[in-house]
């Protein structure tokens, strides 16, 4: 409810009513007075004489069509006697005062005498004669009537070298074409209407009067009827119906320099627009054939077209820097503050560097196209308008920058395509767990964003690689640490047990703990070289030396070797591999230790009387050794937990060995460039082991 | 013949005693060190014959005391160290040391090692009357080729034809390595077909035979994946 409440305190419909009054008000003005201008033009005189004059003969109008009746009719007549060989031009510098010679005289007096004159002057260039006329030559007339001087109005030029306009003395302009007749001093023209065509004339002009004054008059009452819309939509813009300040947003806080290029685009179309009407106009006023519609009132349509849209337009900027200035927002709405208001929003994300890099790519994105687009379009309509306006040179200039517009796009597409690119290439590094490689243009903008999160993701990763990486050392010199101090004490006691075994005159029994004591102790003995082994292998400290051996050669070796512990433990050992020598690049004395190791985990916990499998088969890139035995109890463990350090088979822990057997055999396998793994098949358990194999 | 002195050095009191007890009871003298300065002080107050010595120490560590005695004496000094990488062994071996034993020790094997020490040092009289063209010596093995017959330090190893054909291959190319295969055309005479089953289990029998600890093989090695050869040792 309270949206709604405040929503109605706007008065949104009052001040769009108001805004379309104005945008209708001014579009019908503008209507009005195209019109009206229209009119004036047709009428031809200023705007003192429509209104003061009361007969069209009074009129500026009637003057000018005098003046193109005199000067027509001199340039036809002139046009006349040069066919006829009579040069009034070469006479003009005649220092005689009888001007023509006795030939001319003969032609003009034929001329006057000869019956269709008239008709043969108006065949002439000028088309027809709507008056009267007598031009006097040297005493021979020319004339159209006889009785030129019985009408009503009359005018006379050049009578004995004065000139007379109506009714009057009065001067009435120069007209140049009567100074090809030379009529200074021995020649006149008078010029008559009758009062038929006067009094037509003046019913025309009165109705075009008006039709002028009504234009006026609307135009008038439109403009007084938009200003007052005009003040009223500036007095409730920004405002709530309580007073309350309205925050602009929307198409109200549109940048002032955004308004201003929104301004000029639709004021240079619509000149556009308006330069293009002018033209169809000229063109088809020249066309005979009736139009479908009216000419008039397309022009006035074209007006109030054109007149409404730059009164929205205006009106909108208008509205909306009153209302700015309203809440004393104005410069908030303007580009410079925007962008000084982006750059500080800039350095602000720069140091909380949250959600940043979306957002500037975003706006990076949509300025550069909205840019590339602006410019392609105001380079085709300069080019438009200069192939317009007859090939002007600025066809020429829009086509430069249409060209230099397309230039910028390429050149910005291959820029976007390296840096995503460096990025691509730097995001692999940081996958592939190296410092990430920043090319140049990764540093500047939209790309310099992400390389800088790129880059605390990568230099995190590293730390806590490293720290990783750390922490295991420290555990390993730890586990050396304590491994080498154990030995010492483990030597005197070996020592002193051995001692003790060799002192004769010992009760049974005490014979009997030494054994198990030196047993014990050989064991201890055993766990701690294995554990430090282990601590070897995983530190990465181990040294492998790598050379070519054959798997074959190396498993029977090894089972050779231990010929002793396997009849001793009463299992048999079956042992597969191929007859064609199969040669990996690896240790071969470690090789052998984890072979050693996985066969005597094999001897300790296999069923009594089971066979112990070693195979060596061959796949595309791998060789592969398996020792596969039964186990002589319930394996109730997965093969992550098996291979946990110090695990071991039975979970009481009660046969011998140190538990560290399986992680030895997988440590020294991968230092050995192999895979380790195992499988637990029921009672079947695999000791798999994957080299890759030499070509 | 007086008994043999045994001068035992480790910073530990414990381990001397009991290493002290072993060798008595093999019928040895021993003297006693507790540092390396001391040690080199021991050797100049009386003859010494064997010297075994720890290599963590304080005052002088048993590397540097070793270069100290070597510089006046050439009696058989054995290493004693909690140090087992195989670099450490080498760096002892090379600086001097004629054996490298690795803590914690198996007490006959340390009495068997430095019996053997004593036996090369002692009777090198008899090694140099042996010593003809006709036969081979690498380290403490000697094999008469004209007797047929291999002694490890000075005294006769029994071994049958066929370890002893392997044994001189070995020896009269010390240094290199055998293929299984190899070594049975030339001992056999025969054309190998999957024998290195066979081969090996000779070589385990004559390890057995000669070496101290046959788990760690002083001369007769097996290069794993590849073959057998015998250490090339002056």
């Amino acid at each position: 409810m309270a949206i709604k409440s405040k929503k109605s305190n706007e008065r949104f419909a009052l001040k769009l009513t108001l805004f379309l009054v104005f945008v209708l008000s001014v579009g019908i003005a503008a209507s009005a007075v195209f019109n009206a201008l229209s009119r004036m033009s047709n009428l031809d005189f200023d705007m003192y004489d429509v209104l003061s004059a009361e007969r069209y003969v009074e009129t500026n109008a009637h003057m000018y069509e005098v003046q193109n009746a005199v000067s027509n009719l001199t340039y036809d007549v002139y046009q006349l006697l040069l066919q006829n060989g009579i040069d009034m031009q070469n006479n003009m510098y005649n220092d005689e005062y009888d001007i023509f010679t006795e030939e001319q005289q003969a032609v003009l007096y034929e001329l006057s005498e000869f019956e269709d004159l008239p008709k043969m002057i108006e065949k002439g260039l000028y088309g027809r004669y709507d008056f009267l006329y007598s031009i006097n030559i040297d005493g021979i007339t020319i004339t159209n009537s006889e009785n030129i001087e019985s009408n009503k109005v009359f005018y006379c030029f050049f009578e004995n070298g004065m000139r007379y306009g109506v009714d009057s003395d009065e001067y009435i302009g120069n007209y140049y074409y009567i100074s090809y007749l030379n009529l200074d001093n021995n020649g006149s023209i008078t010029i008559a209407y009758d009062d038929s065509y006067i009094t037509a004339k003046q019913t025309e002009w009165e109705s075009l009067r008006a039709n002028f004054i009504y234009c006026v008059v609307i135009a008038g009452a439109m403009a007084v009827t938009a200003l007052i819309s005009l003040i009223w939509y500036l007095c409730v813009v920004g405002k709530c119906s309580n007073g309350e300040l309205i925050k602009p947003k929307g198409v109200m806080a549109v940048p002032l320099g955004i308004q201003l290029i929104i301004l000029a685009v639709v004021f240079t179309g619509l000149l556009i627009f308006i330069a293009f009407l002018f033209d169809i106009q000229w063109y088809l006023s020249r066309r005979a054939e009736k139009l479908i519609i009216d000419l008039d009132i397309l022009s006035m349509g074209a007006a109030a077209v054109s007149g409404g849209t730059a009164a929205a337009v205006l009106l909108w900027i208008l509205g909306s820097w009153v209302s700015r200035l309203r809440c004393k927002k104005f410069w908030r709405c303007t580009l410079i503050y925007m962008l000084f208001a982006k750059l500080r929003n800039i350095s602000v994300s720069v140091l909380s560097s949250k959600g940043f890099a979306e957002k500037a790519l975003k706006k990076y994105f949509i300025a550069s196209r909205t840019a590339i687009f602006t410019a392609a379009i105001i380079s085709v309509m300069i080019m438009a308008g200069g192939i317009r306006s007859y090939n002007h040179p600025t066809a020429f200039l829009g086509f430069i920058l249409l060209v230099l517009t397309s230039a910028a796009y390429i050149c910005m597409s291959v820029y976007e395509a390296k840096g995503f690119g460096e990025i691509d290439r730097a995001i692999d590094d940081v996958y592939n767990g190296r410092q990430p490689m920043f090319g140049e243009n990764m540093f500047k903008p939209p790309f310099s964003y992400l390389s800088r999160k790129l880059g605390s993701i990568s230099s995190g990763y590293m730390k806590s690689v490293e720290e990783r990486v750390k922490s295991e050392r420290m555990k390993i010199e730890l586990v050396t640490n304590v491994s080498h101090d154990l030995k010492t004490p483990l030597t005197s006691i070996i020592s002193y047990v051995d001692l003790l075994g060799k002192v004769e005159d010992l009760p049974p029994e005490a014979k009997d703990y030494v054994a198990i004591l030196a047993k014990k102790s050989d064991r201890l003995k055993n766990i701690v070289t294995d554990v430090f082994e282990l601590a070897k292998t995983t530190s990465g400290e181990i040294q492998v030396e790598h050379e070519k051996i054959e798997l074959n050669k190396l498993i029977i070796q090894t089972v050779a070797d231990m010929g002793d512990s396997i009849e001793k433990s009463g299992l048999t050992v079956k042992t597969s591999v191929l007859d064609e020598p199969v040669c990996i690049i690896s240790d071969g004395k470690k090789l052998y230790r984890v072979i050693q190791n996985l066969i005597d985990n094999a001897l300790k916990y296999s069923l009594k009387g089971t066979r112990i499998f070693i195979s060596l088969t061959t796949d595309d890139y791998y060789a592969v050794i398996r020792v596969i035995n039964t186990a002589g109890y319930e394996m109730q463990f997965t093969k992550e937990e098996i291979l946990e350090r110090f695990a071991r088979g039975d979970k009481a822990r009660t046969t011998e060995g140190s538990g560290l057997g399986l992680s030895i055999a997988q440590g020294m396998t991968s230092a050995c460039g192999g895979i380790f793994d195992i499988e637990i098949d029921g009672d079947q358990f695999k000791a798999v082991m994957k080299f890759p194999k030499m070509k | 013949m007086d008994k043999p002195v045994i001068l035992i050095v480790d910073d530990d009191r414990e381990i001397v005693g009991a290493i002290a007890q072993l060798l008595i009871k093999e019928d040895y003298e021993c003297e006693k060190a507790y540092d390396g300065l001391s040690a080199v002080e021991k050797l100049g107050e009386r003859e010494i014959h064997l010297i075994i010595l720890d290599i963590m120490m304080p005052r002088l560590d048993g590397l540097s005391a070793m270069m100290k005695i070597r510089q006046q004496k050439n009696i058989p000094i054995i290493l004693l160290s909690a140090k087992t990488e195989d670099s450490d062994k080498i760096l002892g071996l090379s600086m001097g040391a004629d054996d490298y034993v690795t803590k914690p020790f198996s007490p006959p094997e340390l009495v068997a090692r430095v019996k053997s020490q004593l036996r090369r040092y002692m009777r090198l009289g008899d090694y140099q009357a042996r010593n003809n063209s006709d036969t081979i010596t690498i380290g403490g093995l000697q094999l008469d080729r004209a007797a047929k017959q291999l002694y490890v330090d000075g005294e006769p190893v029994k071994l049958t034809y066929t370890e002893l054909k392997i044994v001189e291959l070995l020896m009269t190319n010390a240094g290199n390595v055998f293929s299984a295969e190899e070594i049975y055309e030339r001992v056999w005479n025969e054309e190998a077909y999957s024998v290195e089953n066979t081969v090996m289990v000779h070589i385990r029998r004559i390890r057995e035979k000669i070496e101290i600890n046959p788990k760690e093989p002083k001369y007769l090695k097996v290069v794993w994946g590849i073959g057998y050869k015998i250490e090339k040792i002056k």
